[in-house]
């Protein structure tokens, strides 16, 4: 089945910052960018949703981004880290929110989040005295 | 890293120049169209079909530049009034370079973004 989508629509209005849940309407992104390929006549056509501060921060173009995104890469494990990336195959509709068809664990933001959670939260002083 | 030519995001606020040299704007919005090449549980995908270019203005900071924009009449009025300034400028005749992107239109042939 295919998703529901607009015919036509702006991607700075109705994507880009929008909130994604997953298949139980569960907040836990947002659109941060979009990843786009081109097709075999040279016509580009999106082909992911991309997420995180590898995604946001070079949108902001000034030097507060370009820290953004420094600070991400000197954190992340990988050397050359790519943003968390949702593939359209599992956007099922495109509203005032995106949803998809799966859980958000089957997702690579939940890698980014999970990561974010051992990396930084967790390192705050009193983070785990979260229940007092 | 994906390409900086592969993310969408990096196109808003490039500056658009026209084929004569004239300045057109910068870039909005990115218009995307539900016929591209079918991708498995999504069906066709956005293609992009053009860019939405237009000078800076307040209503264009506060994200009120449509044309269908609705709300109290100054807003709605001065949203429609940025919209009406809008240009559209189909993909096919861009050229993107590294500070910005040029067209093979003029300023004055290029069509309007909401007619």
């Amino acid at each position: 089945m295919n998703a529901e989508v607009p015919p036509m629509l702006e991607a700075g209005l109705s994507l880009l910052d929008r909130q994604i849940v997953d298949c139980h309407e569960r907040p836990f992104a947002k659109v941060d960018d979009l990843e786009i390929a081109f097709d075999v006549l040279g016509h580009p056509y999106v082909v992911a949703i991309l997420c995180g501060p590898g995604a946001s921060g070079p949108r902001m173009r000034d030097r507060l981004g370009t820290w953004i995104v420094a600070i991400w890469q000197r954190l992340h494990p990988a050397v050359d880290p790519d943003p968390a990336r949702i593939p359209m195959t599992v956007v099922a509709r495109i509203d005032s929110t995106v949803h998809l068809s799966v859980d958000a664990d089957a997702t690579a933001v939940r890698v980014l989040n999970d990561w974010t959670l051992q990396h930084i939260i967790n390192r705050i002083p009193g983070a785990d005295h979260g229940a007092d | 890293m994906v390409p900086t030519d592969r993310r969408v995001g990096l196109l808003f606020g490039q500056r658009v120049v026209g084929a004569d040299g004239t300045d057109i704007g910068h870039v909005h919005d990115v218009r995307l169209r539900a016929d591209g090449p079918f991708i498995p549980g999504f069906g066709p995908a956005l293609r992009i079909e053009g860019l939405v270019v237009g000078e800076g203005s307040l209503a264009t900071r506060f994200g009120l530049d449509r044309a269908d924009v609705a709300g109290p009449w100054p807003l709605s009025a001065l949203g429609r009034r940025a919209a009406r300034r809008a240009h559209f400028v189909p993909w096919e005749t861009i050229e993107r370079h590294e500070t910005h992107i040029t067209t093979t239109h003029t300023r004055a042939d290029v069509p309007k973004a909401y007619p």
